[in-house]
């Protein structure tokens, strides 16, 4: 009889556990597995049990190279390479810089991998000089043979073979004149020592010459000196801009797009994936397309293939994208033969992502924001291009560590974490996925990593450490017989005893005294600041925790109160009367953790990016806190 | 699957907590709030010791110990100073904040690249079945790694459970249990209830510090407002094994405790698993906890319905 009462118990548990896993039946392995397996030719699949190991070096993370990686992984696929799956990929890139391209090479032939995939002209440049141990295979280069690789598609160096895609240059030229027919001169820009863009002007000059039109030319050597390049173009008269798939140029591509439409002068590309930029059109190459169709020569030096027998292709799979916006502003009107491409663009996969909050402050809502702003600037729509999946375990730690086990149950390609317990709960259980962090005030103190630069692998993020320096100089100017500052801090978060920590040594590097008082509830923060008031502070400089940033408003009336002006670290605040902020915004903490998460989504890994500050700072001043306090901000603040 | 593990595994180290939170709310009819700041004192101890090198089962110990010292404060204020149960462990438990943060020296401490006792059945389990070893179990692919730390869980609050039923059984045991139920009756016994009573509320609370001890070394970091809701949730995890097994004898509401626990935990993920909208999550959380409280009742009922039913035909 009494058995029977504890098997109630467990039959209880198997109907949880039932339901649980009822709802977690798309995780279960055969499923997923029965859909791939096509149809494919015998020599290119995959061996069952092998790992395969890819090293990926590229110029830098841009729009086309996500396209043409997301293809290649897509046709790999198909022949049964499944990335991070049995195929494990190594990247690096060059941060857009030629100088750099050599290092990393040498360091990638020194690792243990199958084959190097390099992609970019310059980088197949360098893979060429540098590259003694391992078979390359090259993809997304207009002109293979220039960077190197060969003398003819047959005959070329013994270690590499690859696909070429050289851009349709006179189709380029057939659409501006049909769409622009007075064109007489076009100018473009291009960086003299990539071999790519030599070739591909030689052929557009030769062209031209036959349509009546001039070229006109202007070498850059670096990114910095795009902008006065194109300006200098733009000053020539030119009828429209035309920019080939230079890898240098376009890295600066916003500064063309800036110095054309100030000049009210089209622009042309090459590379569809940047038209959404701001330029006029692209009659270019769809990358999409030619990923897919580089994998069967990956697949076949991954199994052991001989490059030297593989000979070159030469793919391209001609689109052309119109921007119907700047068309509009520039008063050009499309042919309607030209619209159909516009669908052309790659399509991407929908990515699945994540945002857990600890607990309900408005520091972590305004990261959230951040995060989804950014990711709808980089032309991401939220349903279509990603999800965005949002857990809170509304400030308790038990909850904390079932997020955490949910997370971990299933897919993600990335993860935000936003507050300390959060990233190191998560730092824990998921080492296979991604994560970018932010509201973390000091991360190695939070055991994410030795430093900024060495940390875990999985993981990067962004520091939400305060300017303490740049509101202690506000506060002195502004105030100059000052002596004494004061904050509240909450000394159970990790983040403000840090910020506490912080602010006192900006204060007494500039010989000022800070009175710190601690409070540990909301209600308690009012006593706090009324206390405070007491200790002859001469300001406030309240630093931001998730405590005092719920319950300013109460610390900010103390201040009126007594009439000691507020300097605060969060914008907000200035709504509720502070005098100034020097906020290192949480919404702009949320924008740069989406900005590092799109490095990773360009296949960057986490461990490659270190931590970083919140990159905006920016001073706010309210006028009429001021008239009421009755204090003067120096000009040079105003302005901004 | 993972999910159901991993639950399963915070449910049982949570049970430690609902076997503390039983010992002072049914043993003793005392509301011992003690339970939030203790939880945390046993995370801060254990964190702190290790980070400075100490066998992390040593260090554990003396979270269970410091728990005990929590508890006995309690206790001391309660009965010498005629305070009210719920008074005492509220002064505790906000005098622990403070202690808590001195015991770490900051108000989060990171344990994530310390010998833990999770890293030792981590790395035993490296060395049986081979690093980063994945399992099938019926067409779910778990990390064999996670088994082993269920596994490990699973006997420990086994063992724990044995010991306090014994415990319950021995004749301090059987004192205290008549203390909570009659203290007149026992002190006509000769048995000095002051003390069984600070015995009791600090062995409670030293279960509970094991409890904050484990999950820290569990999730790799103490942080001190860890303990925050500790006690509704340890409360709630007792009160739905009651109802389940409904039977007041010790070994069943020990066991009752240990199941409701798990149990609780498992609803928390399938609620976080259903993808609610994250501000709704507590409440249906609730709605969760209040049907496994009234199905039992429900079940019964309508066995009784059709029982009459038959009787009238």
């Amino acid at each position: 009889m009494k058995i029977r009462k504890i098997l109630n118990g467990i039959l209880a548990l198997f109907i949880a556990g039932g339901i649980l896993l009822f709802s977690d039946l798309e995780n279960r392995k055969g499923k997923t597995e029965k859909e791939i397996i096509p149809a494919q030719s015998v020599g290119l699949k995959a061996v069952k049990g092998r790992i395969y190991k890819i090293g990926l070096t590229y110029f830098a993370p841009d729009a086309t190279f996500d396209a043409a990686l997301v293809g290649l992984w897509d046709g790999l696929k198909q022949l049964g390479f499944v990335k991070d799956s049995n195929l494990m990929v190594i990247s690096q890139h060059a941060n857009g810089e030629i100088a750099n391209l050599q290092p990393i090479h040498l360091s990638m032939d020194n690792r243990d991998v199958d084959l190097i995939l390099v992609t970019s002209t310059p980088a197949i440049t360098a893979a060429v000089a540098t590259v003694k141990k391992h078979p390359i295979v090259f993809s997304m280069t207009y002109t293979p043979l220039e960077a190197g690789a060969g003398k003819s598609f047959t005959d070329h160096l013994p270690n590499i073979t690859g696909v070429g895609s050289f851009p349709p240059v006179e189709k380029t030229v057939d659409f501006i004149k049909d769409i622009l027919p007075g064109t007489k001169r076009i100018g473009t820009l291009y960086n003299s020592s990539e071999a790519n863009s030599i070739k591909v002007v030689q052929v557009a000059r030769d062209y031209m010459k036959t349509k009546g039109i001039e070229l006109l030319e202007n070498s850059i050597v670096n990114t910095s000196e795009v902008y006065q390049a194109a300006s200098a173009l733009c000053m020539r008269n030119i009828d429209a801009m035309w920019v080939t798939g230079d890898n240098t140029a376009l890295q600066a591509i916003s500064g063309i797009v800036k110095v054309c439409r100030d000049n009210k002068v089209p622009l042309i590309l090459n590379d569809c994936d940047y038209v959404k930029q701001g330029a006029l059109a692209a009659v270019g190459i769809g990358w999409y397309a030619t990923g897919v169709y580089s994998a069967s020569f990956v697949a076949r030096v991954l199994n052991g293939e001989s490059p030297a027998k593989i000979p070159i292709e030469n793919y391209v799979e001609e689109s052309i994208v119109v921007n119907q916006a700047v068309a509009q502003a520039l008063g050009i009107k499309i042919p309607n033969k030209y619209m159909t491409g516009e669908k052309s663009a790659a399509p991407k996969k929908k990515l699945k992502l994540c945002f857990v909050h600890y607990v309900d402050s408005p520091n972590s809502e305004n990261i959230e924001k951040g995060v989804r702003s950014e990711l709808k600037k980089q032309g991401m729509t939220e349903g279509k291009d990603f999800t965005l999946k949002v857990f809170n375990a509304q400030g308790d730690i038990s909850t904390l560590n079932s997020i955490a086990q949910t997370i971990g149950s299933n897919k993600w390609d990335l993860i935000f974490a936003s507050s300390t317990p959060t990233i190191q709960m998560l730092s824990k259980r998921i080492t296979d996925i991604p994560i970018v962090f932010s509201n973390v005030g000091d991360p190695v103190r939070a055991g994410l990593g030795k430093s900024f630069t060495k940390h875990l692998p999985t993981i990067t993020g962004i520091s939400t450490m305060s300017n303490f320096d740049g509101l202690v100089k506000l506060v002195i100017e502004t105030i100059p017989k000052i002596k004494t500052i004061g904050t509240i801090y909450t000394p159970g978060e990790v983040n403000s005893v840090a910020y506490v920590e912080g602010l006192r040594k900006a204060a007494h590097n500039r010989g000022l005294e800070l009175i710190a008082v601690p409070a540990n509830s909301a209600t308690e923060v009012a006593d706090a600041a009324l206390s405070i008031t007491n200790r002859g502070i001469q300001a406030f400089t309240q630093i931001s925790d998730n405590l005092t940033g719920s319950a300013c408003a109460s610390i900010i009336k103390a201040a009126y109160d007594s009439k000691i002006p507020y300097f605060g670290f969060v914008t907000e605040q200035i709504e509720s009367g502070a005098v100034a902020v020097v906020a290192r915004d949480y919404f702009y903490a949320g924008v740069d953790a989406a900005k590092l998460a799109e490095k990773v989504f360009s296949g960057q890994s986490p461990a490659d990016i270190p931590f970083q500050y919140v990159t905006k700072t920016s001073v706010i001043v309210n006028t009429k806190a001021m008239n009421y306090f009755g204090v003067k901000i120096p000009k040079k603040y105003l302005k901004k | 699957m993972s999910l159901l593990i991993g639950s399963t595994t915070i449910g049982l180290i949570l049970a430690l907590l609902a076997l503390g939170i039983f010992i002072s709310f049914r043993i003793f009819d005392f509301p011992d709030i003690t339970a939030e700041g203790s939880f945390t004192f046993g995370a801060a101890t254990a964190a702190s010791l290790i980070v400075a090198g100490v066998n992390p089962l040593l260090a554990s110990l003396v979270a269970f110990m410091a728990g005990m010292a929590a508890g006995a404060v309690t206790g001391i204020i309660h009965t010498k100073f005629r305070i009210n149960p719920l008074l005492a462990g509220i002064l505790v438990m906000t005098a622990l904040y403070s202690v808590n943060l001195h015991v770490m020296g900051k108000s989060n401490m990171p344990i994530l690249n310390e010998t833990t006792v999770f890293s030792w059945v981590e790395s035993l389990s490296d060395t049986v079945s081979g690093i980063g070893n994945k399992t099938t179990i019926i067409g779910w692919e778990v990390v064999t790694k996670d088994l082993w730390l269920l596994l490990f869980c699973f006997l420990a609050i086994v063992s724990f459970s044995l010991i306090l039923w014994w415990f319950f059984k021995t004749n301090i045991g059987t004192a205290m249990r008549a203390t909570g139920d009659n203290d007149q009756m026992i002190r006509a016994l000769g048995v000095n209830t002051k003390a069984m009573i600070i015995i009791g509320i600090a062995l409670s609370n030293g279960f509970i510090a094991l409890a904050g001890a484990m999950l820290a070394q569990y999730q790799g970091f103490a942080d001190v407002q860890m303990g925050i809701g500790m006690m509704v949730w340890g409360l709630a995890s007792v009160i739905i094994g009651e109802a389940i097994i409904n039977d007041n004898s010790v070994g069943f509401v020990i066991v009752g405790a240990v199941l409701g626990s798990v149990l609780f935990r498992l609803l928390v993920a399938i609620a976080l698993r259903w993808g609610l909208n994250p501000n709704d999550l507590k409440i249906i959380t609730a709605l969760f906890v209040f049907i496994a409280l009234i199905l039992p009742g429900l079940l019964k009922d309508k066995k009784k319905l059709t029982f009459k039913r038959n009787v009238h035909a």
